[in-house]
């Protein structure tokens, strides 16, 4: 599935979202997160997760705490206050988008008169 | 779940490192995901070499230099301040100009605030990256940097205002340029690839463009600025003060090139690589050293204005010719060597070596001058993509421009 050039615009919500539904989460588990939800079909790469996780920690949506795991720094992302808030509204905002979207993609109703001749 | 050996996690970390990855928070996470990545794949039953080359192979060229751009631009995305300096020093340029070709009071003074303000973009831009750029090497060398060109840019508008205290400001700025900038050179010359990530390498790599763009506008500007004196009757020479600008700013980055190229030698000793490390440095000094030499003897002062040229010329043709362009390029090596020619004829005009067979006057003639900017411009369009050579070309178009220098 030609996935990358859609899923640039939600990225931001994708990764929100996940993270209302956890505690905190790490990179690598996001990315899997995502792989895992859709059944392989939509991947984060590197270079989509990592900027927007930084864009969104500067912009005070997310905070960070780091743990020493098998002898490796992790990072942990988890949701602040406005986050949560941001989330909420970000996930409503694109399930009105994908509604709109169903309508539009729909097939079109019959514009012939076949009906009239039955 | 599989784990990996302190070697392994070393092997990771220090390809990481080699594709230039410096900014310490990103790195350690890039890493932790690459080692989750590896480690899920030896679940799956790989070895962990071939494991590490999946997960290598998924990743494209440049692709982590690519992430650490984005999230920079990203975190830093909300003011840009050099974006706003630029635009204040382009819009008072605008206005010098436009003042000047109407013939109304103020052109010299808004050419003195385009100055200032070219001034604090520099150095706004240089705070900025310094800031950005946290975990580069090299902050305090492009501080001090900045320094010495602002300087220079201050006493050139002290001695626009004939300010008291120019030639001393002249003096230690120019001294300061002519002695930190070839003992820089000397520093990546013999870093043995450690200083790869050096804050100057990485923007001398990132900025040509907005360099060469700079360089062409100040170019444009400087034409119209005499142009619009000439069209008026008067002889004034303005302009000339854009050209000598776009000249410093090409042939500063001229030299800052062959750092790129010293950065990536394994060891110091290489014939060519000292060759360049040589003339580079005496062609930037001599390209300076007029500037403060109002009592330099005429005939020295020739050589030295022109001679620069010449050498950049030979650099370049030994570039495209055989030693460091990827593929030899013929054509470019022969044309870089036949642009020599044009400043060893101006110096010979100068020096009167033809006597009456070639006056002086013939570089000023505006059927040559129109037929060699020509010429010039079309190999700067044939040729946009060579980077060294579209460097030569902008340069030869400033130099050419001040025929009377």
């Amino acid at each position: 599935m030609k996935s990358k050039e859609y899923i640039k615009g939600t990225i931001k919500t994708i990764v929100l979202k996940l993270l209302s539904e956890k505690d905190k989460m790490y990179g690598y588990e996001i990315s899997q997160r995502v792989k895992e939800l859709s059944s392989g079909e939509l991947e984060l790469t590197y270079g989509a997760l990592y900027p927007i996780l930084y864009k969104l920690e500067s912009d005070g949506l997310l905070v960070t705490e780091s743990e020493i795991v098998d002898g490796r720094v992790r990072k942990y992302y988890s949701l602040t206050p406005s986050g949560t808030e941001t989330a909420r509204e970000k996930v409503a905002e694109l399930g009105r988008f994908v509604e709109l979207l169903k309508t539009i993609l729909a097939p079109a109703p019959s514009s012939n008169f076949s009906v009239w001749h039955v | 779940m599989a784990r990996l050996s302190k070697d392994e996690i070393k092997r990771i970390s220090d390809d990481l490192h080699l594709e230039g990855i410096t900014f310490e928070p990103l790195r350690s996470e890039l890493i932790d995901h690459l080692i989750c990545d590896v480690e899920t794949r030896l679940d799956e039953g790989l070895g962990f070499e071939e494991a590490w080359k999946v997960v290598k192979s998924q990743i494209p060229t440049n692709h982590f230099n690519h992430i650490q751009k984005e999230t920079m631009e990203l975190l830093n995305k909300k003011i840009n301040p050099t974006q706003v300096f630029s635009a204040i020093s382009l819009a008072l340029l605008v206005f010098a100009t436009l003042f000047k070709m109407l013939h109304l009071q103020g052109a010299g003074y808004l050419l003195l605030f385009f100055l200032v303000s070219a001034s604090a973009t520099l150095v706004v831009g240089t705070t900025r990256s310094i800031y950005v750029y946290k975990e580069f090497k090299g902050r305090i060398v492009m501080l001090l940097a900045t320094a010495f060109i602002v300087s220079f840019i201050a006493a050139l508008c002290f001695g626009v205002l004939k300010l008291p205290g120019y030639l001393p400001l002249l003096y230690f700025s120019v001294t300061s340029i002519c002695i930190f900038f070839p003992s820089l050179s000397l520093y990546f010359y013999l870093s043995k690839q450690k200083l790869k990530d050096h804050l100057l390498i990485k923007l001398t790599k990132e900025h040509q463009g907005i360099i060469e763009k700079t360089a062409l506008i100040l170019i444009g500007f400087g034409l119209v600025f005499n142009y619009s004196s000439l069209l008026a009757g008067q002889e004034s020479f303005i302009g000339v003060i854009f050209f000598v600008f776009s000249i410093i700013l090409v042939g500063m980055y001229a030299y800052s090139l062959t750092w790129v190229h010293f950065v990536k030698m394994k060891r110091p000793g290489n014939t060519t690589s000292l060759f360049l490390l040589i003339s580079s440095s005496v062609a930037f000094i001599m390209f300076i050293l007029p500037l403060v030499g109002q009592h330099m003897h005429f005939v020295v002062r020739q050589y030295f204005a022109y001679l620069p040229g010449v050498i950049f010329c030979l650099v370049t043709f030994m570039h495209y010719s055989k030693f460091s362009s990827p593929d030899r390029k013929p054509a470019l090596a022969i044309l870089s060597l036949a642009l020599s020619l044009y400043p060893l004829l101006r110096l010979a005009l100068k020096l009167g070596w033809f006597g009456e067979a070639l006056p002086p006057t013939l570089v000023t003639d505006p059927f040559f001058m129109i037929f060699f900017l020509v010429f010039l411009t079309v190999l700067l369009i044939g040729y946009r993509k060579e980077k060294l050579f579209k460097t030569l070309v902008i340069l030869m178009i400033a130099s050419h421009m001040i025929p009377h220098m």
